[in-house]
This record gives structure tokens, sequence and C-alpha cells, in this order.
């Protein structure tokens, strides 16, 4: 194994060599997570239900997803005649890859981070915004009435939930006086952690994370009820897995800087520091698979008014008082 | 139950931060509805390894009872089941047994896929010797199912089965005399086991004899 990483380092140089193993872990860990998630999804829907749950294969019924993806590998890959081909399957990627993106800036420990960036969270959110295009780029060259106003509804929805939830990161942003994500890690040192002092904030950016990955119950732009499947409505077999994939994984990666921004990152006792930023992870995203078989799906109009009459102000008075407040503290 | 707050709530129309709690309450009291179903039993069956258990009242094809006292059933071939019968499905035929006058059933078929299970044969059985089976996953592919009833039962020789409705009879004697308050006036005689005597005469024969 070192022999292996000796030669790839003669090759790429030292910090690119680290590119790579890091890339190549979080290749696992997205494929890992996404198979954990559909697993633990379904399981969770089917106790919540009074159901069991996948049970037959593997332990717990483990292997479910991995026969799922199977079966998706299976599939013919049906192009419809109509559509805008090189968009068409451009889009999946386009939706996934930003997540990967998001994982590399992610402080699994306090040494552990692929990309160390001054401006992190900056990036994050600027990432995240580009998933958007992905979908909104599947929808819209899917030639299909259904795939574009799934594709429509993503756009207004993500346009409208980015604001609280980069104003109620903002005020963590004040608290620590940076965007780097292992600073504002640092700044949360001895159980100091942002929830504590930002309950309000933390909340509203649980919301805003449900409502920026499309979930329920915010996941009009897939709304199975009334649009089929939404923006990946003409979507076969892997192109489908792809965005499914990118569903999972920008959802770990938004539970990741949840973690990272309220619950202090990594840090914990005992067990090592990645654990402990996967067991906070997984928390979130309990919660947020709760959320998803608790309420049922809103409105557009509710959406809106969410959004824009409560959750924005609240954030921005959130923020204002954050602010008040530290300068009364500072002086 | 703390869900049924939400429901007695009046409809009054809430403005600004009211509405905001009424919608955060509300979604809490909503959380601890699935976060307290999480943990509570499940209620799917898993069909093919799970047994279910069935209500009393359960109706699954006609069999005949298996008495104990006697080690098998107690058809005497009457014929009640098979006139009664609304579907016509019974077809049964019996022989008279050796040195007695009474019958015994030796063909005992029903035709279950015509069977609507209505009770008839049940409620006119003289000996109630028929019961509803408690058996549940009896699909299967052919829609014919004629089923000889006396299949699963082994009968003794009839000496033997004579002998055992001779005892069961005299068991029965003594029980009623018992509930009536007497005391029992003798052991019948042991039956024997060439059994020339008549198997279980009637009760009202028997009424007077203590």
């Amino acid at each position: 194994m070192s022999g292996l990483i000796d030669s790839v380092q003669g090759v790429l140089g030292g910090w690119l060599t680290e590119l790579v193993i890091g890339f190549v872990l979080l290749a696992v860990l997205i494929t890992l997570n996404a198979m954990f998630m559909v697993w633990f999804e379904r399981k969770v829907a089917g106790w919540v239900q009074g159901r069991h749950g996948p049970l037959h294969h593997g332990p717990f019924g483990l292997a479910q997803t991995a026969l799922d993806v199977v079966k998706l590998l299976g599939k013919e890959f049906i192009i419809p005649s109509k559509v805008d081909r090189p968009v068409f399957l451009l889009a999946p990627i386009i939706a996934f890859l930003p997540a990967l993106a998001i994982l590399s800036l992610i402080p699994y420990s306090a040494d552990m981070t692929l990309t160390d960036a001054q401006s992190g969270l900056l990036i994050v959110f600027a990432f995240g915004g580009l998933s958007l295009g992905g979908i909104f780029m599947g929808g819209w060259s899917s030639n299909n009435k259904y795939a574009l106003l799934g594709a429509i509804r993503a756009v207004s929805q993500n346009i409208a939930y980015e604001l609280p939830l980069l104003l109620s990161a903002m005020a963590i942003v004040l608290m620590s006086g940076t965007l780097n994500l292992t600073e504002i890690v640092d700044a949360q040192a001895g159980y100091r952690w942002n929830v504590f002092f930002q309950p309000l904030a933390m909340l509203i950016f649980l919301i805003s994370a449900a409502a920026e990955t499309n979930r329920a119950p915010f996941d009009i732009p897939e709304a199975e009820s009334e649009l089929v499947a939404g923006f990946h409505t003409e979507y076969p077999a892997m192109g489908f897995a792809v965005f499914f994939l990118a569903e999972y994984t920008y959802m770990f990666a938004v539970c990741a800087i949840g973690a990272v921004l309220f619950l202090g990152g990594a840090a914990g006792p005992l067990l090592p520091g990645p654990v402990w930023l996967l067991l906070k992870v997984y928390f979130l995203l309990f919660l947020m698979v709760m959320a998803r078989w608790t309420y049922p799906r809103l409105r557009f109009d509710q959406l809106m008014n969410l959004a824009w009459k409560y959750l924005i102000p609240l954030a921005l008075g959130n923020l204002m008082l954050t602010a008040f407040v530290l300068k009364l503290v500072q002086t | 139950m703390s869900a049924d707050l939400h429901l007695e709530r009046t409809p009054e129309k809430r403005t600004g931060l009211g509405i905001l709690w009424d919608g955060f309450s509300s979604a809490l009291i909503g959380l601890t509805v699935t976060l307290t179903t999480l943990f509570k039993p499940k209620v799917t069956e898993l069909y093919p390894m799970e047994k279910p258990t069935l209500t009393k009242a359960y109706r699954s094809a006609i069999a005949l009872v298996h008495f104990d006292d006697i080690d098998t059933h107690d058809c005497i071939a009457c014929s009640a089941c098979e006139l009664i019968c609304p579907s016509d499905c019974i077809e049964l035929t019996g022989e008279k047994m050796p040195g007695s006058k009474k019958k015994r059933v030796d063909f005992f078929e029903m035709d279950f896929s015509t069977c609507s299970l209505c009770g008839l044969c049940l409620a006119v059985c003289p000996t109630d010797t028929l019961k509803y089976s408690t058996g549940y996953d009896d699909a299967s592919g052919s829609s014919a199912w004629v089923h000889d009833l006396l299949e699963p039962f082994d009968d003794p020789p009839m000496e033997e089965l004579a002998r055992r409705l001779e005892e069961r009879a005299a068991k029965q004697r003594e029980a009623r005399a018992a509930a009536r308050g007497d005391h029992p006036v003798k052991k019948p005689a042991a039956p024997k086991a060439a059994a020339a005597v008549a198997p279980a005469a009637p009760p009202e024969k028997e009424g007077g004899d203590a």
C-alpha cells in the first residue's frame, strides 16, 4: 500500500497525491452513505408506519440497496427521442459533482480536511447553488411538461430558501469571525457549541436545508402526486440513479455543514474525530428522515409563505440580534 | 393524548407569531407521534415465516372433530349434513357396525370449491363431530378442492371402536347421574372386547336406571 502511494507520489507530487487519496476516500464515503441512507430511509419509513422495512437481503435487509443498484445497472438506458441530448446527459453529473466538492471542504477532524479553504463556507454555498443547475438542466432538457414544472419549482424554491440558509449561517460567521470551516469548529472548542447560543439559527438552517435538498415536506419539485417524478421523470436507469445519489450526497453534505456550524464539528470525547462528525451528521440526517415521514408536503404558496414571511424575517432578526449582542459583549 | 390538543383547538384566526407558534407546536406534536410509533411493535405479519393468531370465529375448511376418549371422530353417517347442505357439496356413505344397528361413516367427501362455510352442517350434526378447521394458507393452484374428510383419520377395527363407544357412554351416564346428585348405583359391567352388546345406548333410556 505504501509502495503504491510512493509511486503515485512520484508521478503526481505531494499535494496532488493527497488530493487523489482524499477523493478516493470521498468516493467511498459517498457510495456507502447513499447505500446506507436509502436503506435507513426505508427502514425508518417502515418503523414510523408500523412496518418492518427492508428485511430479507443481508442482515436487517442491509444488502437491499446494493441489489437495487444492480437492478438499476441492468436496466436499459433509454433516451427519449425529443430531448436536448447533451444537456440531458450532462444534467445528472452537474447535479452530483458539486456535492462532491462540498464534501471535500468539510473538516472531518481537527487535521483531516481535503481543502482547507479560507472562504470555505462561501464555496460550500456556491457549489450548493450549482447543484440546482443540474436539476434545472434535467427538467428543461427532458421535453416533458412535468419535468419542466418540477425544474421551475426547484429553482423558485431554492432561490427562496437560499436566503434563510445563508442568513442563519451568517449569524455563525459573525460569532466566529471567519468563513473557514476549520476555524469555525475551533471557535466552538470546549463544548461551546453554536447550537446552545443560536438555536433559532439552527432550526432555520435545518428547515432551509431540507428545502434546499428538495426533501419532503418541501419535495414539490418531485411531488409524486402531481408531477409523476418531477424533474427526473424522463431519466432512465443510471441517469435516475445518479440524481438519486446526488440527492443523498447533498443531504449528507448539508448535514455535515450543519454539524460543523452548530454541533462543534468533529469535537467530542473518547471517540476519534471523524466518528463524532459522522455521528452528528447521521443524527441530523435522522431528523431529516423523520421530518419526511411525519409532515405532509407543503403547497407551493405555503412553501413560499414560509420562506418569505417567516424564515427570512426571523433569520434577519436573529442576525441583527447576534450582531447587537456581539457588539455589547465586545465593548 | 397530546395529539388531541391539536384537534380541540378553536379555529380562531391567528396572526403573526401566533401562526408561527401554532405551526411549531403542532409540528412537535406530529414528531412525537411518529417518534413513539418508531418503537412500537410492528403490525406487519411476515406471512410465510409467522403464523397469525386466529380468532375463535375463524372459519376454514370443515373437518371432523377428534374425540380423545374414543381416539377418533364420531360420525354416525346419519346424512343430516348431506341433506341440509345448501350447496349440495357433501357426499357420504356409511355401513352398519357388526353386531349393532348403528351406522359408521366410511366415505365423507366435501367439495370445498362450492362450500360457502355457512355452518349448517355443524348445526345439524347430532354428534357434534363437525368443526371448522384452522388452516389459513389453503390456497392452491387448482380451482377444484374435493377432499375426503376421513383421510387423516385412521379408524380402529370396528370391534375396538364399539368397545370405546360403550366406555364413553358409561362415563356419560355416570356424569349425568352425578349432576343429578344421585349416587352411582354401580359400575356398569366392563365391556367385553368381543362387544356383542349394543354400544352407546341412547340417553333417554339411561335416564331411568339411576
